[in-house]
């Protein structure tokens, strides 16, 4: 769950202004917060922190909006995401604060499984709102 | 807005967010939070359970499993049926044995599984029900009256979250129902297996034999059956010897469960 509603969250920063993205992440965030066996905002952090990764990669380095381009910024968005929570997750195990029982082979395998699951919706979403709403057209943005 | 001013804005919110949740002044809004999506989140498990079940059973196979299924379930009733009456011979032994013993019952709380954690980090479950119920921390749950399904790692008001036996995690201090009573520690794996650990090399295991909780643990009876032994790991120059153990039912179709509380 925490996956497919990074993905929407990837999109609507594809899409929109950054302010229609952070606040619902956010409060998404907290809201998956009682439903998660980390310490609470350890979640919601990682998510914030990786969105504004996403968000500056987006800024700073894309060069136009397009599909690829939405794929790259999900499987980055992804990874980020992956490496921050696993890390957060570490230094609260050496406090023994988290429920993290996960090796880091299994915590790799399923960071490749998501990055793959996460580009694959993303492109599933990109073309049917671009058929929709035929405003996804490529456009190259202007710095 | 620019981007410097939203990321101050939203950090400074997520900080004393944060910190009113520490200080325990966002415990009221949650639990009303949780009230609300419990039962979405329970529909939609249970359509999840069913949905395993009916892709499990399609077609002609369906009677056969159908079937399968009331033989597995009549046969973990034996296995109950036969782990009590070992028990039940013990106790007898050492009741004849000791006058004045007094056995007290534990209290329980029958609770549904509501919806796994959301983080995919641990083999944990949500339950519906919390610490105003009596549950805490380290209670034992168990499934079918007798089949251990985990522990408690996390009690809220109204939820608690269960950490599974086949978790990484998980340990509890088990015996096999044999002649020598052979103590170990069964620790999951994975989220996918059991292994028994730490078995005496000398002890005689065989394939098959039903694995069962020690007792030696605070709070944890003894006779919650854990799974069978289904091969045995035994090296001469290893100090212990280990088995694979398998659980009597899929731990991922169970939906209500019974959690012991603390005597």
């Amino acid at each position: 769950m925490v996956q497919f509603l990074f993905t929407i969250i990837l999109f609507t920063l594809f899409v929109s202004r950054p302010t229609n993205v952070f606040w619902p992440a956010l409060f998404i965030g907290l809201f998956l917060e009682l439903f998660s066996a980390t310490p609470f905002g350890l979640l919601t952090f990682s998510l914030l922190l990786s969105l504004a990764g996403a968000y500056l990669l987006f800024s700073y380095f894309f060069t136009n909006r397009s599909w690829p381009a939405l794929l790259v910024l999900g499987l980055c968005g992804t990874l980020l995401f992956r490496i921050i929570f696993y890390f957060l997750n570490l230094i609260m195990m050496v406090k023994g604060a988290t429920n993290f029982s996960q090796t880091f082979n299994e915590y790799f395998i399923e960071t490749i499984k998501d990055a793959i699951y996460n580009v694959i919706l993303l492109f599933l979403i990109f073309s049917i709102a671009n058929r929709l709403s035929r405003r996804l057209k490529t456009i190259f943005l202007i710095r | 807005m620019t981007a410097r001013r939203l990321f101050l804005s939203i950090s400074s919110v997520f900080i004393l967010i944060f910190l009113a949740h520490s200080l325990g002044f966002l415990s009221a809004p949650e639990n009303f939070f949780r009230r609300i999506i419990l039962p979405i989140a329970k529909t939609i498990y249970l359509i999840e359970l069913k949905t395993k079940n009916f892709y499990s059973g399609l077609g002609n196979q369906q009677n056969i499993i159908s079937e399968n299924e009331q033989c597995q379930i009549k046969l973990r009733e034996t296995y109950l049926d036969q782990t009590e009456l070992t028990l039940s011979r013990e106790e007898n032994k050492t009741l004849r044995a000791q006058a004045g013993f007094i056995k007290s019952e534990q209290k329980k709380v029958l609770a549904e599984i509501i919806i796994k954690t959301v983080d995919g980090t641990s083999n944990s479950m949500i339950i519906n029900r919390g610490s105003e119920n009596g549950i805490e921390t380290g209670n034992p749950v168990f499934f079918e009256n007798g089949f251990l399904l985990g522990r408690i790692i996390n009690v809220e008001k109204n939820t608690a979250i269960i950490r599974l036996i086949t978790d990484n995690r998980s340990k509890f201090t088990a015996s096999i129902i044999n002649q020598n009573k052979t103590q170990g520690l069964v620790e999951g794996e994975h989220g996918l297996s059991i292994k028994m650990k730490m078995i005496p090399q000398d002890e005689n295991v065989q394939v098959g034999d039903i694995v069962i909780t020690s007792g030696a643990e605070k709070n944890i009876p003894r006779g919650l059956i854990i799974g069978k032994v289904e091969s045995i790991q035994k090296e001469l120059y290893e100090p212990f010897q280990s088995a694979n153990l398998r659980s009597l039912a899929d731990l991922n179709k169970v939906n209500i469960v019974t959690v012991l509380l603390k005597q």
